[in-house]
């Protein structure tokens, strides 16, 4: 039995072997079942149930799409279309009598961890994970350490977890990057291992990562006027008190996915000269041509940001600041990403952009670290053979 | 009576280096150039376990060129003029590689349409892109020739002396190791301190030199840089420079498996192409390859030095295998393999 329509005519033509059926069709299969550009979800587990609908973060597709029953049972099925190579994270809303709810697809092993907890994987033809995010052999692990810096701004003591290459020496200066978001990238996106494997291969250069997170994480990393001050003036001078760094912004990068970008090139552009390498994921860059935004109070620094920084991208530095922005076809935040970066191009900043088939989460910006490091931090990949 | 030439493949994660002076009857001093680890050139500890009967005579030649240029600056300003000269004419390289790569490249697409039409067109475009390799390494050394006063470094006083301690190691030890690490550095900090004279004149009595990864590439004829799936750009292979030309008629590809699509036939193929009349050797840990009594014989572990052949298929090294490597350049291609 090939399909489900296949299975649908033959639950009807014997229905009282429909359990046997369903049984064997499922056991039979890797869900969602993928043919072409088409994945078709399924969803039985031998409950009454009376609706499911397929939960998903794709802008532009119809979302809470409802599955068809087949007939006289209480399996469902949806098919639908995607792009090649596309990754799509969803789950499933059954409802079941007066109770409603969310769950991962229970025939699909593939998940996907965030810090909201976990979806289901649908990896369309084309998709592969990277093989450099497993422990590669021969690339010897980094370490991570951290301290605690006082801050006057923020009028508390942070946490500061500082990844050290496998080779470093108390003696020697490192290039350094500055991740907002930190303790997200090493739990989602496994950068720890990325950098190991980065570093191990030669195609990025030795570095120093000072890994943070925000205490009032979406306020702070909004546009906030106090955050330039925090990074600048008070955990830059704290990393090198306590390790030896590279002088020169192109020996100094910052990064961040979403408002972690927003935070990442706010500082940048609040203090020109200081960054020459910015990593910037699915930025939250979202701007007016005309009128107000929709997007709440939260917002608002942001887009007075981004509005200011669209009538003066030069103040950032020219030339010498290289910028990778990646973001994902899926996401609302396409729009703006794709309009800032010819308007950063223009104000002669070399950048770099890419846009993929995925959505606003960790495994896409997992996917773009090499790309994106290997850019902002060349290793002598082509030179070195140990 | 010449001394053995040994290349290995990487020594990580099984280094195969106390197998091999062993073998050899080496338990004296050796002398020991890891100038490919640039500032970590002498973090020796991991050596010292491994060749714990041998006592290590350091050559720190990558820190000794840096101590020279401080002293010489008439010296330091004509290098360094001359390395950015050869570094703005490699970007004239790499544009007739990238055009005659994409010729190669479209051509092959056609063979399948008309192998008798298209092939003739191949054998002309991979005949160039041997001729543009070749003119790279002319060019080089014209450049180099633009620049007499960093012909022969050793001749100045701040080298002199470090040149007579390289001589004097040698005339002391019964093997020189040359570790792997950034190739460039290495080719050009034994070019800098006449290590080509000296490597040629200890093997011719005698002495045994044992090199690995980057070492072993340094030695050949010319230095072909590789890495076919980088996170930017094509990948092609480019000739470097020329080599301490210790061990002619090879190129040795060490960490192949991670740094070349092996299983690609019409890669490798054109690969092996190019590289004629060298004879491309891939080599991966435990590898072990060595010029004895004028015979070069695979001695390693099976599978881990492996021959790049025509159609581009990789065929391991049969312990005991004697390779006869291929005749000077200019000699007709002959490369023959010879299986006891």
């Amino acid at each position: 039995m090939k399909t489900v329509v296949d299975l649908s005519r033959a639950i009807a033509a014997d229905h009282g072997a429909a359990v046997a059926l369903l049984r064997a069709f499922v056991a039979d299969r890797a869900f969602p079942i993928l043919e072409g550009d088409t994945a078709t979800f399924f969803f039985w587990d031998g409950k009454p149930t009376e609706s499911v609908h397929l939960v998903h973060w794709v802008f532009g597709l119809e979302s809470h799409q409802a599955f068809e029953r087949i007939p006289g049972t209480d399996a469902f099925w949806l098919a639908i279309e995607l792009p090649h190579a596309s990754r799509v994270e969803y789950k499933f809303k059954l409802t079941r009598g007066a109770r409603s709810g969310w769950v991962r697809d229970p025939l699909n092993p593939h998940k996907a961890y965030d810090p909201f907890g976990s979806n289901s994987v649908c990896p369309m033809p084309g998709y592969e994970a990277p093989r450099w995010v497993e422990p590669e052999e021969g690339c010897r692990p980094g370490r991570l350490e951290s301290f605690e810096v006082h801050s006057a701004v923020w009028g508390d003591a942070r946490t500061v977890q500082v990844y050290l290459p496998s080779e470093h020496r108390p003696n020697k200066a490192y290039p350094l990057l500055i991740c907002h978001d930190g303790s997200d990238y090493l739990r989602f996106t496994a950068l720890k291992t990325v950098l190991d494997n980065l570093i191990g291969r030669h195609e990025v250069i030795p570095i120093i990562v000072a890994m943070v997170d925000g205490g009032r994480r979406n306020e702070e990393f909004g546009a906030h006027p106090n955050h330039p001050t925090w990074i600048v003036d008070e955990l830059l001078p704290a990393i090198e008190r306590r390790y030896k760094v590279l002088p020169g912004p192109q020996n100094r990068g910052i990064m961040g996915a979403s408002f972690g970008g927003v935070a990442s090139l706010w500082t940048a552009w609040s203090r020109p000269g200081v960054f020459g390498r910015l990593l910037l994921e699915s930025g939250s860059f979202a701007f007016t041509d005309v009128g107000r935004h929709d997007r709440g109070a939260l917002w608002d620094p942001v887009v007075g940001f981004v509005n200011e920084l669209r009538r003066e991208p030069q103040r950032l530095g020219g030339r010498d600041l290289r910028v990778y922005m990646s973001c994902g076809q899926f996401e609302s935040l396409i729009y703006y990403n794709r309009s800032l970066q010819p308007l950063l191009r223009a104000a002669d900043l070399d950048v770099r952009y890419t846009e993929v088939p995925d959505g606003h989460n960790w495994i896409c910006w997992r996917d773009r670290l090499r790309e994106a490091l290997t850019w902002l931090f060349p290793g002598y990949l082509w030179m070195i053979y140990e | 009576m010449t001394g053995p030439v040994v290349i290995l493949g990487p020594q990580r994660p099984a280094p195969n280096l106390p197998e091999v002076l062993a073998a050899h009857g080496i338990s004296g001093p050796v002398a020991v150039i890891t100038a490919g680890w640039r500032h970590d050139e002498d973090e020796l500890d991991a050596l010292r376990r491994d060749l714990p009967k041998n006592r290590l005579v350091h050559l720190p030649i990558y820190a000794w060129f840096d101590e020279v240029h401080a002293e010489e600056p008439v010296l330091a300003a004509a290098y360094a003029a001359r390395q950015k000269r050869i570094r703005q004419y490699k970007a004239a390289y790499r544009a007739q590689l990238q055009s005659a790569l994409d010729a190669v490249s479209a051509t092959q697409a056609l063979i399948e349409r008309d192998p008798s039409l298209f092939l003739p067109e191949l054998h002309f475009l991979l005949t160039s892109l041997r001729a543009i390799d070749d003119r790279t390494v002319q060019r080089v050394n014209e450049i180099r020739d633009e620049f007499p006063a960093t012909a022969q470094p050793w001749a100045y006083p701040a080298a002199r002396d470090r040149h007579a301690r390289i001589q004097d190691a040698f005339a002391h030890c019964s093997a020189v190791l040359i570790a792997g690490g950034h190739v460039g550095v290495l080719r050009n900090r034994m070019y800098f301190f006449g290590l080509d004279a000296l490597l040629r004149g200890y093997v011719e009595g005698g002495g045994c030199v044992v090199a690995w990864s980057a070492g072993a590439m340094s030695l050949a004829d010319r230095v072909l840089l590789y890495y076919d799936d980088p996170p930017d750009g094509r990948g092609e292979a480019e000739v470097l420079d020329s080599g301490l030309r210790l061990t002619p008629g090879a190129i040795w590809l060490p960490h192949a498996t991670h740094r070349l699509r092996v299983v690609d036939p019409e890669r490798m193929a054109r690969m092996s192409a190019r590289l004629r009349p060298e004879l491309a050797i891939t080599l991966e840990n435990g590898a072990w390859v060595e010029h004895v009594n004028g015979a070069w014989t695979s001695r390693g572990r099976p599978e881990a030095a492996r021959l790049v052949g025509a159609l581009g298929q990789v065929r391991p090294l049969e312990p005991g295998e004697v390779l006869e490597l291929p005749p000077p350049r200019t000699a007709p291609d002959t490369v023959r393999v010879v299986t006891p």
